[in-house]
């Protein structure tokens, strides 16, 4: 099956998707994700040649708001749900 | 009980509505153990909302929903409540804000029981992928009720909760209702807002609820209903009443029959009961048109490319910093979308997979306009099977997306599906599916209640 995925795509797609997997996990993903894969190459068969893209089913565009300062949550409110707090403000990893 | 039947009652004084609340939780507390359609239960809250409404009712104001008991599923942002999607992810997350949704059930009088259980981040189509362990279907508690709007449907079916709020993003709410003789309605993309609900695929999520009868349903929606300046997927399109021309005669109704969704796999028991719901409609003035829509076969790849990518952007956001844990806590089946649609977005594969499903989904909106110049309706089996035995199809992933076949394509064309008790094999409900186009509820809503009042299958209770 030339679709399937290799485990080096695997864990590159990983990557790029911010998850990890365990070592045992790794062969059942990767059969369950080519099955899928392998169904999807009907799309192939198609000639879509001339067809346009339909990104979205509603005809709309630009749709904007008027630009008003509104109140929006108080700090408490806006930090209450993080697991990692100090000072009122959001805490991440340090990046440098 | 009805949502009608319940107002009936409360504004005759026949029951308060703190008596019809302490009534339904005492259903969910001896009920719910053994079907597990509800995560949380609001009882402080909604006997507190159950007591103002007594005094509403008693000052004579006479809103929708006033005094009724309605659960929502956990997508719905609930401002205070918490609020999980059906995954560990979310486990302690407590919005700060309602749904617009919610907002307006509120300002309707409706009274928030709970939350509902559900597959989480709305990804299945059984409820067994929840975080939370599966709901049971309480026609048969070795079977599924469906999903992903398990919960909401179960909470209806066996009586916990008059009316509840699905999903609907790939058959979300119609295949639950299929599977627990409940009238499901997927609104029309942009019909009700989706701001304040958790997202799954921004261009496919429709809002809409689960009910025991057409007439609920569309009470429901004339209050989720229109235009809202938080979501600007919204086109400007009047929202007409709902509820004023339910009765009218649908003789001469013109109604659709794709050959294509009478698949091979489609059970032959499942395929008998949705001919004679055909009959029925004969019988009462319509006349029933054998139509094609060519691209069918192609619908669950290119909704599952579609889907996998949008939900693959969307779940980006819950990285456990704002609100959450980190994304080891993600389960399997969230993990396998993630993974799909990063992989037909990437580098070398985005034209190929992502571009192309693109070109797909104009092709099948194409096929439905084309029908819709011929006929008014489209009717179909909702769900090609009968509900399957809880984890039957745990290992294998493709077999449960499957299951999808006859509904995905109304969330890739945008357009209004309503699923109606059509009559039941071997004790177990089978839905019937009607299709219509943008917008065209008030049509689907006519449709639907001249086959309910013509017979009795929505009667029919559970033995729970």
């Amino acid at each position: 099956m030339d679709t399937k995925l290799t485990q080096e795509e695997v864990k590159h797609i990983a990557l790029l998707a911010n998850l990890t997997f365990k070592e045992e996990e790794m062969d059942k993903f990767q059969t369950q994700l080519s099955s899928v894969l392998d169904y999807i190459e009907k799309l192939q068969k198609l000639d879509v040649k001339n067809t346009r893209e339909t990104n979205q089913v509603t005809g709309l565009e630009n749709i904007t708001s008027e630009d008003i300062p509104q109140t929006s949550f108080k700090q408490e409110e806006a930090i209450s749900n993080a697991n990692k707090q100090k000072n009122g403000t959001f805490t991440v990893k340090a990046i440098f | 009980m009805t949502i009608i039947e319940a107002r009936k009652k409360l504004k005759a004084k026949e029951i308060s509505a703190v008596e019809l609340i302490k009534l339904y939780l005492n259903r969910i507390e001896k009920l719910d153990p053994k079907l597990n359609a509800f995560l949380t239960v609001s009882k402080e809250n909604a006997l507190e909302s159950a007591k103002k409404a007594d005094v509403l009712i008693s000052q004579g104001h006479d809103l929708p929903l006033l005094g009724v008991p309605i659960s929502l599923k956990d997508m719905y942002l609930t401002k205070n409540i918490k609020t999980t999607a059906g995954s560990k992810v979310l486990e302690n997350y407590i919005p700060q804000y309602d749904a617009t949704s919610v907002e307006r059930l509120k300002s309707a009088g409706a009274i928030i029981i709970g939350k509902n259980n559900q597959d989480a981040w709305a990804h299945g189509s059984s409820g067994e992928n929840s975080d939370f362990g599966p709901t049971l279907n309480p026609w048969d508690k070795s079977l599924v009720p469906g999903g992903s709007s398990s919960g909401p449907a179960v909470a209806v079916s066996a009586n916990m909760a008059i009316a509840s709020g699905g999903t609907d993003t790939g058959g979300s709410i119609r295949l639950p209702a299929s599977f627990c003789n409940l009238v499901g309605l997927k609104p029309t993309y942009g019909r009700v807002s989706r701001y304040g609900v958790i997202a799954m695929g921004s261009s496919l999520d429709s809002i809409g609820h689960l009910t025991k009868t057409v007439e609920d349903s569309a009470l429901y929606l004339q209050v989720t209903a229109g235009k809202d300046e938080k979501d600007s997927t919204m086109p400007n399109i009047e929202v007409p009443d709902y509820t004023k021309n339910l009765n009218k005669n649908i003789k001469g109704l013109k109604i659709g029959i794709p050959k294509e969704y009478f698949i091979k796999g489609l059970d032959p028991k499942v395929e008998t009961v949705i001919k004679q719901a055909l009959k029925k409609y004969e019988e009462l003035g319509a006349k029933i048109i054998e139509i094609s829509l060519p691209h069918t076969e192609y619908a669950i790849a290119c909704y599952y490319i579609i889907m996998s990518a949008e939900v693959s952007s969307n779940l980006a956001r819950y990285d456990g910093i704002r609100y959450g844990n980190e994304r080891a806590f993600f389960g399997d089946e969230a993990k396998r979308r993630i993974m799909l649609g990063t992989y037909t977005l990437s580098k070398g594969y985005y034209d190929a997979y992502y571009k192309r499903s693109l070109k797909v989904r104009n092709l099948l909106c194409e096929d439905f306009n084309n029908a819709f110049k011929t006929v008014d309706v489209i009717a179909t089996p909702t769900s090609p099977t009968l509900p399957w035995e809880l984890g039957e199809k745990a290992n294998d992933p493709l077999s449960m997306y499957l299951s999808d076949i006859l509904t995905v394509t109304a969330n890739l064309t945008g357009i209004p599906g309503l699923s109606i008790p059509a009559g039941f094999v071997n004790n177990l409900p089978v839905g019937l599916q009607l299709l219509g186009p943008q917008f065209s509820e008030s049509l689907l809503f006519q449709a639907g209640f001249a086959f309910e009042q013509a017979t009795a299958w929505h009667l029919k209770e559970p033995n729970i």
